[in-house]
């Protein structure tokens, strides 16, 4: 999970700086937003299973799915209010911001699953 | 020209609030399922912050008089609460057992909940509509 936090905290970032730069919305931009949603899935996947298998979370199991279900929602958001505004200058930044919030929150899931104490 | 100035930026802010919002309410649930007698003055701010923060996300990205003031009152507010939080928390440690989202001037949020409300009210300011006679 720590690595899935690392890597899309670089990919929001880059998303970000190329949003700040203004760029217009292109499929780099949705590619970035699309992986960050499908490890997002993989992530949904492997904490049903986990648990299952005897490996469940140390920390807080209501948090922690308040946090996985909020992050599932931030993409495809992200996605659709910067298309809706596809032509615009911003649009870009828009999903580097949602790509960047996703980052944090896995990191967060991270803790909650495997340090933190319930 | 009837475009609002700076919409394209106003559409960052809306997304940088509606993330807020969601880490607020989120939050806020979670704390009042488990821990409310723990801490109630704190898990109640949470949720004060968490629907004004909504109310700001929604208010922001309409059109219209109306929602415009209601944006402003609810960054003003927001402005107000994080500012006052802020400083208790640090003064009054005692009154906030737990973490709120303006505690400390929203440290636990990479102080985004302190910043926000001042790029909102630039923002408001910045896009009102010029009346030409």
């Amino acid at each position: 999970m720590l690595a899935q936090a690392s890597a899309l905290g670089l990919i929001g970032a880059a998303v970000a700086v190329v949003g700040l730069a203004r760029r217009p919305f292109n499929d780099w931009v949705f590619a970035g937003a699309a992986i960050a949603m499908l490890t997002l899935i993989v992530q949904t996947v492997a904490s049903i299973i986990a648990p299952l298998a005897g490996a469940g979370p140390t920390g807080d199991l209501l948090e922690y799915w308040t946090y996985l279900i909020s992050a599932l929602m931030i993409p495809p958001a992200a996605v659709l209010w910067a298309l809706v505004d596809k032509k615009g200058e911003w649009a870009t930044l828009v999903v580097g911001v949602g790509i960047l919030a996703v980052a944090v929150m896995v990191y967060r899931m991270h803790q909650i699953w495997f340090v933190q104490v319930a | 020209m009837s475009e609002r100035k700076h919409a394209g930026i106003g559409r960052v802010l809306v997304a940088v609030y509606a993330v807020l919002a969601m880490a607020a309410t989120g939050r806020s649930f979670v704390q009042i399922v488990h821990r409310f007698d723990e801490a109630p003055l704190a898990y109640s701010l949470s949720a004060v912050a968490a629907v004004v923060y909504l109310v700001a996300t929604v208010a922001l990205a309409m059109r219209g008089d109306a929602s415009r003031t209601v944006a402003l009152a609810a960054v003003c507010f927001e402005l107000v609460g994080v500012l006052v939080v802020g400083t208790l928390s640090l003064v009054a440690p005692e009154l906030f057992a737990h973490d709120t989202v303006w505690s400390r001037f929203g440290m636990g949020y990479l102080f985004i909940p302190a910043v926000l409300p001042f790029l909102g009210l630039w923002w408001l300011r910045a896009s009102r509509e010029r009346v030409t006679a």
